[in-house]
């Protein structure tokens, strides 16, 4: 809250969406924060992903190559930690399948 | 080309307006006096390490009426008002991880004023919005980018900040850093 002393108005929800990405009011400059989808944590990517319908309200495009690479990373993460067996959460298919939990989570259960 | 009255009129201040992420209306009034820190979309051709906005720090804030005579006729155009900023534009300091991922602002700093970008005139309607930028403090201060020049404030003792934080991000239950 330090910074508020500093300056009340220039830093605020719209200056954080600026270097967030995706906001409605931001469709002019949305193509130029396309850097936001690529620029994440690992922990951030794994909730990203799990929820395909999310990412296209949030004004991003899919973009295979950068999906693809995500997804190796995620595999390859997910065999050392041996959280998740199936590691497809971003399959569709897979997602039918996939048995839930009493809480209605997929790949809750196996803890 | 001729200036109308061979004139430039000053300004103190210049205010953008802008559409913010919810899709209302905001304004920033920027003066070179304090407050005086811009952004706007970058320019950049290479896609490495692509980031989304350049900064600049207003130093003058005008406009001009501008004519064109005809090569043929000898008459002057109607008068055409351009509004200028004068700027100091700041470079990103890529020696520094940033970013989302990196969990730190972005760093910037002045351009050297040997460069030959290191002032330039912008279009004011080119500005997105205005920018808050901490001093990065631990850097300390340095007359190395340019010497004693009335672009700065007198308080300001001739010397800049090495580095500069682009705060946008407020420590807060959404900010990651």
């Amino acid at each position: 809250m330090r910074f508020h002393q500093f300056s009340p108005s220039f830093v605020d929800r719209d200056m954080f969406m600026r270097f967030r990405g995706g906001g409605v009011g931001h469709k002019s400059t949305s193509q130029a924060t396309q850097f936001a989808y690529d620029d994440r944590d690992v922990m951030d990517t794994n909730n990203y992903e799990s929820s395909d319908s999310d990412d296209e309200e949030a004004g991003f495009e899919h973009e295979p190559t950068d999906d693809d690479q995500d997804n190796q990373s995620h595999h390859s993460e997910e065999s050392e930690c041996d959280l998740d067996s199936e590691g497809n959460a971003n399959d569709d298919s897979d997602l039918d399948t996939e048995p839930l939990d009493e809480y209605g989570v997929e790949g809750f259960a196996e803890f | 080309m001729h200036f109308t009255k061979n004139r430039i009129y000053h300004h103190k201040t210049v205010r953008f307006n802008y559409t913010t992420y919810d899709l209302r209306r905001d304004e920033d009034s920027v003066n070179p006096e304090k407050r005086a820190d811009v952004m706007l979309l970058s320019h950049e051709d290479d896609t490495a390490d692509p980031h989304p906005y350049w900064y600049a720090r207003v130093i003058g804030i005008s406009h001009i009426f501008v004519q064109i005579r005809d090569p043929i006729t000898r008459k002057f155009s109607d008068p055409k008002r351009f509004d200028i900023l004068h700027v100091r534009w700041f470079g990103r300091n890529l020696s520094v991880q940033s970013g989302w991922k990196a969990k730190r602002l972005h760093r910037i700093g002045f351009i050297p004023a040997s460069d030959s970008d290191a002032f330039g005139f912008l279009d004011p309607a080119q500005v997105i919005r205005g920018v808050h930028l901490i001093p990065r403090f631990a850097g300390g201060r340095t007359s190395e980018y340019m010497g004693p020049s009335i672009s700065r404030k007198p308080s300001e003792g001739n010397e800049d900040w090495v580095n500069f934080y682009v705060n946008w991000c407020v420590r807060s239950v959404q900010c990651p850093l």
